[in-house]
């Protein structure tokens, strides 16, 4: 191609119909429906190429920054933990973020039992689907269905594994569908990082917890992030208590005058 | 009264050839009862095999012929189904036979402003169904009968004319027993010309009084009472399979034309269904039932379509399936609410097509929307509700909850630190199963926070892990 005709098609007033960008102040001009959902959804929402992706804060200062703001709002995650190493708790800044849309929430928890009375707890009860699985097999196909389906903003599914393969066609169909989806697996069968969004692993030491971020998008890679990752529930309060009174004169029971 | 005559001469076959476009060899209907043919395609009469010739014969004639048993339910399954479709058009209309509609034109002359109007819409809507047909037309349904039986293929409003057409038709043509009919042609009567030309109590003094009756309709002089088609208020349709089909994925393009028609049926009376039954006959098994449920009542066929085949990728069949039955009987009124496009608010439609691909894959207890119970006991509460119904939820909180219970509570067997508890679960003294148990939350090495529980033997369990 020329040089001539190259520049002439880069010409900021020609109209190019794969570029939104074809104006000569580089915005292109749209009349509003006047209805929020369908406006955005005319303006390509957030998974348009180009534009800033829209992400939802862990609510956890430094690893929000160490993400570049959160997790992409369309799109995959893995999550690498263990049951009971409290993923949902890291997650649930991001869920409730999520839930605000009043789309579907699907769980896959893949052969494990989910709480009922944890979950009517959780603000998003309401809008959550738990659907049960024989196999690995059918849990991916359900959640691309539930993906392709437009009707869910988050699929949160369990696995064994997850072949980098699978999780491509996740990433691909959830940034497509503007769907947020959570792969929670153990991590010890996949060595590599994951091609999704943010591939993180949650690991506890001694008395601390750390992040380790294997991939993250619009960010480098961070090893050792230390996190606030309290107990649902403790008996500190009482240990404290018995521990600032029992030493006190003042509150001894019998004194001796 | 004027009535028109539908002969449909090929029922069965212009099923098998809807079913399989792609089949260009001769096909052959044989009547099982004698073995002869008694519908064949058009290739097969290119090939010389002609009505009536015998199975024998008709292999000798072409090898490869595609040959079909004859069933009676089918072809009254499929005449069912036309009748429906032109009851849309006219109102008296009386099913004859296995291969006949009458329909009474006098009170669709004045409705369609001349019949020719009427006949026109009638051709167009036969036409659409594909099937062959010929008619005929007169004062009663049997001359009517007879003149579509010789295709003469117009509606004539002249008495002259009918008259003259009804006695150049043969006798083959009519409803008459085979073995009277043997007995007239040996005396040389072979057109129905001249059998009506005879007095009637000269006939009558030779054939029963069931020939009498017949040549009183055939003459207008009276017609036999017929009850008058009405459409059942429920779909349900019978189809006879071309040959028996081994795999249940095999059953999808069969189903389609049912489901086609049940579609058709639940659009033009506004109605809708969520669920739809399947019964398979099976060669050497019992019938198979299944049930395929959609999220929401609709009648969009590409959406059963979907739904059907998704179920049927699950099905295993015990023998081959030679025939099927679809019934819909759980109709609601359409509400065409849910699929406005600009819904300023989130449109149901999608979750709905969703749960019902969901169900119709992984079964229908596979999707479940989560309810507290009033129970302290947890294995209680691994109990669950389908998103279909919808119930209030309690929003009373109970205790530190872990995300996951385990079926089982399994013996705790690796070392922990107890960092919260105990709460004490003390219930179900009234029934056959109490339960005394003082629950922790217990954190392993590896940062795993467990529920944990200590029974009355001071027995430790695992019963759960916080998410």
């Amino acid at each position: 191609m020329s040089a001539s005709i190259s520049s002439l098609i880069k010409h900021p007033l020609v109209f190019r119909g794969r570029d939104h960008r074809h104006t000569a102040d580089g915005e292109e001009a749209r009349l509003p429906f006047g209805q929020a959902n369908l406006d955005k959804a005319c303006a390509g929402g957030g998974a348009a190429p180009g534009a800033k992706e829209a992400r939802l804060p862990l609510g956890r200062a430094n690893l929000d920054k160490a993400c570049a703001g959160g997790v992409p709002a369309a799109g995959a995650m893995s999550i690498r933990a263990l049951a009971g190493q409290g993923e949902l708790q890291l997650l649930n800044n991001v869920l409730l973020q999520k839930a605000a849309t009043q789309k579907r929430i699907i769980w896959l928890p893949n052969r494990m039992h989910l709480n009922p009375n944890w979950m009517s707890q959780t603000p998003y009860q309401q809008q959550s689907w738990v659907v049960n699985t024989t196999n690995e097999a059918d849990a991916l196909w359900a959640c691309e269905q539930a993906i392709r389906s437009q009707a869910c903003c988050c699929v949160v599914m369990y696995l064994a594994q997850i072949e980098p393969k699978a999780a491509r066609r996740l990433q691909v169909l959830a940034r497509q569908y503007d769907c947020l989806v959570v792969l929670v697996h153990p991590g010890h069968r996949s060595p590599g990082a994951l091609p999704v969004n943010i591939d993180m692993e949650l690991m506890f030491n001694s008395r601390q917890w750390f992040v380790h971020l294997h991939r993250v998008s619009g960010a480098w890679p961070q090893q050792h992030i230390a996190i606030e990752h309290p107990l649902p529930a403790s008996n500190s309060a009482i240990v404290n208590a018995f521990r600032q009174y029992s030493n006190s004169a003042a509150t001894a029971i019998h004194e001796v005058s | 009264m004027h009535w028109l005559y539908l002969h449909f001469p090929r029922l069965q076959l212009d099923q098998f050839e809807q079913l399989h476009p792609e089949q260009t060899a001769p096909t052959v209907v044989i009547d099982g009862t004698d073995n002869t043919v008694c519908q064949l395609s058009a290739a097969a009469i290119t090939v010389g095999i002609k009505p009536g010739m015998g199975l024998a014969e008709v292999t000798a004639m072409h090898a490869q012929t595609w040959i079909i048993e004859y069933s009676a339910n089918s072809e009254s399954s499929q005449l069912e189904q036309l009748a429906t479709t032109l009851y849309a058009i006219a109102s008296d209309i009386v099913c004859v036979a296995s291969n006949g509609i009458a329909i009474n034109l006098s009170p669709l002359v004045r409705y369609y402003q001349g019949l020719d109007n009427f006949m026109a819409l009638c051709e167009r809507t036969l036409t659409a169904q594909r099937v062959h047909f010929h008619f005929g037309s007169g004062t009663t349904i049997e001359i009517a009968r007879v003149l579509a039986r010789s295709r003469v293929n117009r509606v004539e409003t002249e008495p002259e004319l009918a008259d003259y057409h009804l006695k150049n038709c043969s006798l083959q043509a009519t409803e008459l027993p085979a073995r009277e009919m043997e007995q007239l042609n040996r005396i040389g009567i072979r057109k129905l010309g001249q059998l009506i030309a005879l007095p009637l109590e000269e006939i009558g003094k030779r054939f029963s009084n069931r020939i009498i009756t017949y040549l009183l309709a055939i003459k207008g002089v009276k017609q036999p009472p017929y009850s008058l088609f009405h459409p059942r208020k429920l779909f349900s349709q019978y189809l006879e399979l071309p040959y028996a089909v081994e795999s249940a994925p095999g059953l999808s393009r069969y189903i389609a034309v049912v489901l086609g028609n049940n579609c058709t049926y639940l659009q033009k009376r506004n109605l809708a269904t969520d669920t739809l039954q399947f019964e398979l006959q099976q060669r050497e098994h019992d019938n198979l039932v299944f049930v395929v449920n959609a999220g929401t009542a609709h009648h969009h066929l590409s959406e059963w379509q979907m739904l059907v085949d998704l179920k049927l990728e699950q099905l295993t069949l015990d023998s081959p399936v030679t025939s099927l039955t679809l019934t819909c009987d759980q109709l609601v009124e359409f509400d065409p609410e849910n699929l406005s496009l600009l819904q300023s608010t989130y449109s149901r439609h999608a979750e709905n097509m969703l749960l019902g691909k969901l169900l119709a894959r992984l079964g229908n207890d596979s999707v479940k929307t989560v309810q507290q119970i009033n129970e302290h006991r947890q294995d209680y509460t691994l109990q669950q509700t389908s998103p279909l119904h919808n119930s209030p939820a309690s929003s009373e909180a109970n205790g530190q909850q872990p995300a996951w219970l385990m079926v089982q509570p399994q013996p705790l067997t690796e070392q922990t630190q107890i960092l919260y508890g105990p709460e004490r679960i003390h219930t179900g003294w009234w029934d056959e199963n109490p339960v005394k148990r003082d629950y922790f939350l217990a954190v392993t090495g590896k940062g795993q926070r467990l529920w944990v529980y200590r029974d009355e033997q001071q027995h430790w369990y695992v019963h759960g892990y916080f998410g």
